[in-house]
């Protein structure tokens, strides 16, 4: 009887070490993640490209970003795209945040006096969305451009739709400052 | 000339054994069996102080018959023909219980009754040896039957919940997770034990009894022992020849729940078993002032108990039992990074927030089965000897749903699957003065992401393979017994995980870890009616996956959380002294003090950074050791004020500090005092054991914390009231109770500091609960 529980037990690690994990399972980064995010900005008298960039997402290391020199009194034409980066390549997401409108919403704003928004998009509801807006610009001066990006907002709470995020709710998919200069 | 003939009996009661031990004595005298009617004696007693119930009520079903014990708790009966009965007897004070008796000749039956203490607080010599447990029993399980474990627990002094809204996990003496082992059928519960919402994933109903057991006594099962051990079984099964069930109904007013338990139960003639199931649902629950939205439950579960001796000498038994389960999680609670969190605190209601009742479960959610499986065969060597070998096996299979983009919000963010099997040998050798007990363990763990959720997991792939060795020792002299124990168990892991810099690329990590336990308990019966239990014991515990590899965002709070693979072992040691004190029949005291040190202590520290991510700023928390002490002490009292009316007051203090940096530890409960007033008769009109009690609990802010430790302040104090009513009724052959139940009489507005949603949203409103638990 002895001899064969031990034999039991024998065999029965065997057989439990050799169907161990497969160890090519992992997931090499986040189909959710947004990793980049591109606003164009584009007017008459000149052009900008803010970039953030953050490949590794929660992992230690920075963020690169890159900001951009405006003109005063100018009003630009702004368009985002986003990425996700994994398994070692971006992959373009703006589509799905524009076939999700409804479910998305950018909130801009910024510290250098002057520079205001308006969203150009519509989403199936006729809310805005922000993946086209247009900036204007007023007097010179050095600041941000906070760009945040809501998954399931409130759209129709107060002030959402005119580009204020206080009674937005949902989740933060994006939140980015880019620094810029106002000539 | 009478002969009289003793015979010993130890019934397998079809419900718990424990708060109510039973002990028949036999005997017949042969002189009459010439007689047709058979006279039935007997006497009951109280199985602690030994002395007459009386009043008690002994009912024999077949032949309808009801009598009462006298004042020296004798009883007696004539029934018209020998055969098979079925005896209920109840007390007031004392758990209802139904016996199966076959009747031939004039019969002397005693009953040894344990006074049942609705708030538990009897020190019980476990398995004869000097330990410390208390229990739930399965007659406050079954009136319960719409609590989760966790909160069914939290009935006894030293427990308490860690929760997010409906998922809550046992907290005991401050210790939950990674530092209480949760042993289900004797063996240690596997899954995701590392997250704070994460439930244990066992039906409190199909288990009919939960003990809390700390000392020596814990030293033999597997899993983390630093002190007390949640021990969640299932009953023995009935020695009666006849179907027999249990039928267990609610309905809820909160949230809109009903559930359903239903228990079958036989003894064959080659096979005991017992089968049950349960359904419960709930739809959103609300808080005084507003639906918490996406709060629904639902819940399916089976198990399948067998019994059977095989080969004459080897008793066999058969455990199986799957749990289902689907939660939602406060829908206001998903959030993205601190501003969302910082927002969300200072609302007056959660973000979500809909005027209407919602019954469907919604992202995010989390979707949970447990399967076990235990096969247990025991032996007698001889008269003192005995032999055991068991296996186990569980699969967890946990998927958590998040809101995502795309249809993705249906794909799983986290999906787990986790094997674990266990074998044992034990040997345990008992005489009349010493029980000995030694055993070998191995088990095996094998936890798997599944690819599909397209996001990095939090923990990483892993398997793990765990000898152990266990001995302990009970000695018994005079009044006193002295335990010994000592545990070593083995952990040899290997890691898969992908490293955290771009490009990632797999990596492999091994570890091996050697943890010692050992305990000691002394038990001294000073006088009959006081008793005092020292517990001593020293621990190591090896640093669990998550403390070593997690790595991550932790959605939840907005902070990132990252392991440390160079964690060494936590190193416990834990002391407690308990004093257990009856002054006559009408008061009965029990005090616990303990303190437990933890050098290596692992913890979420604060790290200075703030780290910056394209979704904002998170702050880091990594883990480290410290060297850190909780104490406490856990007191309750019971005065019988007049018959039938019953005053209980229990409170428990806890404190913790991280004494290298001179902190309160985060996550403690807050201290607790809680009342209750029970009035009780044991009949009125054809309606047996009314009852009414009404609880009060004032559970005190936990201000032994810094404002800089938590993204808001601790809650404040608040203030519960319930009540419950409860009355049974013999109909026929089926023993009827109903009962009715209000939680949160007053409707107050309270968050509490052991619940994640305390960021987010009030705790539940009133709740009305009406339920009904048939035994036939």
């Amino acid at each position: 009887m002895k001899k064969s529980i031990i034999s039991l037990i024998v065999t029965t690690s065997i057989l439990l070490f050799t169907n161990s994990c497969k160890k090519d399972d992992h997931n090499h980064g986040d189909h959710d993640s947004i990793n980049k995010v591109i606003m164009e900005l584009t007017s008459a008298s000149g052009n900008a490209t803010l970039t953030f960039e953050d490949k590794d997402g929660d992992g230690g290391v920075a963020p690169t970003i890159i900001g951009g020199s405006l003109k005063g009194n100018t009003t630009y034409t702004g368009v985002i795209r986003l990425y996700t980066y994994h398994d070692n390549q971006y992959e373009e997401k703006t589509a799905e945040i524009s076939s999700e409108g409804t479910k998305h919403q950018f909130f801009f704003s910024s510290t250098v006096a002057g520079i205001s928004f308006t969203y150009t998009d519509k989403d199936a509801s006729n809310s805005p969305i922000g993946l086209a807006s247009t900036l204007k610009t007023v007097g010179s001066g050095t600041g941000v451009i906070k760009v945040i990006l809501k998954h399931e907002p409130n759209k129709s709470a107060a002030g959402v739709a005119g580009g204020d995020v206080t009674n937005a709710g949902g989740e933060t998919d994006a939140e980015m400052e880019f620094p810029i200069t106002v000539i | 000339m009478q002969k009289w003939n003793f015979r010993l009996l130890s019934f397998k009661n079809k419900q718990i054994k424990s708060l109510i031990t039973l002990i028949i004595l036999f005997t017949s005298w042969t002189g009459f069996s010439q007689s047709k009617t058979i006279n039935v004696k007997g006497r009951v007693k109280d199985a602690i102080t030994l002395l007459p119930l009386e009043s008690a009520r002994v009912k024999l079903v077949e032949s309808n018959q009801l009598v009462e014990s006298n004042v020296e708790g004798k009883f007696q009966f004539t029934i018209e023909k020998e055969g098979e009965y079925h005896v209920y007897v109840s007390h007031l004070g004392c758990e209802s219980e139904q016996y199966h008796l076959d009747l031939v000749s004039d019969t002397f039956i005693e009953f040894y009754l344990h006074h049942y203490h609705k708030h538990l607080k009897e020190v019980k010599i476990e398995g004869k040896a000097a330990a410390l447990s208390e229990t739930v029993s399965s007659q406050a399980i079954d009136r319960k039957a719409k609590e989760s474990l966790a909160s069914v627990l939290e009935k006894t002094t030293g427990a308490r919940s860690m929760r997010n809204g409906n998922i809550a996990k046992p907290v005991m003496q401050g210790l939950y997770g990674n530092r209480l082992a949760i042993l289900h059928q004797g063996i240690a519960q596997s899954g995701q034990q590392w997250g704070n919402d994460h439930a244990p994933e066992i039906d409190p109903l199909a288990a009919n009894k939960i003990k809390l057991i700390n000392g020596v006594a814990s030293l033999e099962y597997k899993g983390i022992n630093m002190g007390a051990i949640v021990l969640v079984e299932a009953n023995k099964l009935t020695s009666d020849p006849h179907l027999h069930g249990k039928l267990n109904a609610y309905g809820e007013s909160n949230g809109r729940g009903f559930g359903l338990n239903v228990q079958l139960e036989k003894n064959q003639p080659r096979l005991a078993w017992r089968l049950t199931g349960t359904y419960k649902q709930n739809g959103d629950r609300s808080s005084p002032d507003y639906f918490l939205r996406n709060t629904g439950a639902r819940e399916l579960n089976l198990s399948y108990h067998a019994e059977k001796t095989l080969f004459h000498r080897w008793k066999t038994s058969l455990y199986l039992s799957t749990f289902n389960t689907e939660l939602g999680v406060l829908r206001g609670s998903h959030i993205g990074n601190l501003t969302d969190l910082n927002q969300a605190i200072g609302r007056e209601q959660p973000f979500f927030t809909e005027a209407d009742f919602n019954g469907s479960i919604g992202a995010p959610r989390q979707m949970v089965n447990h399967h076990f499986v235990k096969l247990v065969t025991k032996t007698n060597l001889d008269t003192i000897q005995s032999l055991s070998f068991t296996y186990s096996g569980q699969i967890n299979n946990r998927k958590e749903f998040d809101i995502r983009r795309g249809s993705r919000s249906e794909i799983p963010a986290l999906f787990i699957l986790q094997h674990s099997h266990f074998l044992e040998g034990k040997w345990s050798l008992v005489n009349s003065k010493t029980i000995t007990k030694a055993g070998v363990q191995l088990a095996y763990s094998e936890n798997i992401n599944q690819p599909e959720t397209g996001v990095t997991p939090l923990i990483p792939n892993y398997s793990s393979l765990e000898p152990s060795l266990f001995f302990t020792h009970t000695i018994y002299y005079n009044q006193s017994s002295l335990d010994l124990g000592i545990r070593s168990d083995f952990f040899i892991q290997n890691i898969y995980t992908t490293t955290q810099t771009i490009p990632r690329q797999n990596i492999e990590f091994a570890h091996l870890f050697g943890n010692i336990a050992s305990a000691i308990s002394y038990s001294y019966q000073v006088t009959n009616l006081t008793q005092l239990v020292f517990n001593s014991g020293f621990t190591l515990r090896n640093p669990a996956i998550n403390e070593l590899y997690s790595y991550g965002l932790h959605q939840g709070v907005s902070s990132i959380e990252e392991g440390n693979a160079n964690l060494t072992s936590e190193k416990s040691f834990k002391t407690s002294l308990a004093i257990q004190s009856r002054v006559k029949e009408v008061f009965s005291w029990q005090a616990q003090a303990y303190f437990h040190n933890l050098n290596d202590f692992i913890y979420l520290k604060p790290q200075s950074e703030t780290r910056l991510t394209i979704r904002g700023a998170y702050p880091v928390f990594n883990y480290e050791q410290t060297h850190a002490q909780m104490y406490g002490i856990d007191l309750s009292t019971k005065y019988k004020i007049t018959k039938g009316l019953d005053y209980n007051l229990e409170y428990s203090y806890l404190r913790g500090n991280n004494l290298t940096e001179g902190l309160p530890l985060i996550f403690v409960p807050a201290n607790r005092l809680r009342s209750e007033l029970e009035y009780s008769k044991s009949k009125i009109g054809n309606w047996e054991n009314p009852s009414m009690a009404i609880t009060g609990s004032y559970i005190f802010k936990q201000d032994h914390l810094n404002l800089s430790q938590d993204f808001m302040p601790a809650p404040d104090a608040y203030f519960l009231l319930g009540t419950k009513i409860s009355i049974e009724k013999q109909i026929q052959k089926k023993r009827v109770n109903i009962y009715l139940q209000i939680d949160n009489l007053l409707n107050t507005n309270y968050r509490d500091y052991l619940n994640r949603l305390r960021y987010f949203a009030n705790e539940q409103g009133r709740n009305i609960v009406i339920g009904m638990v048939m035994n036939y």
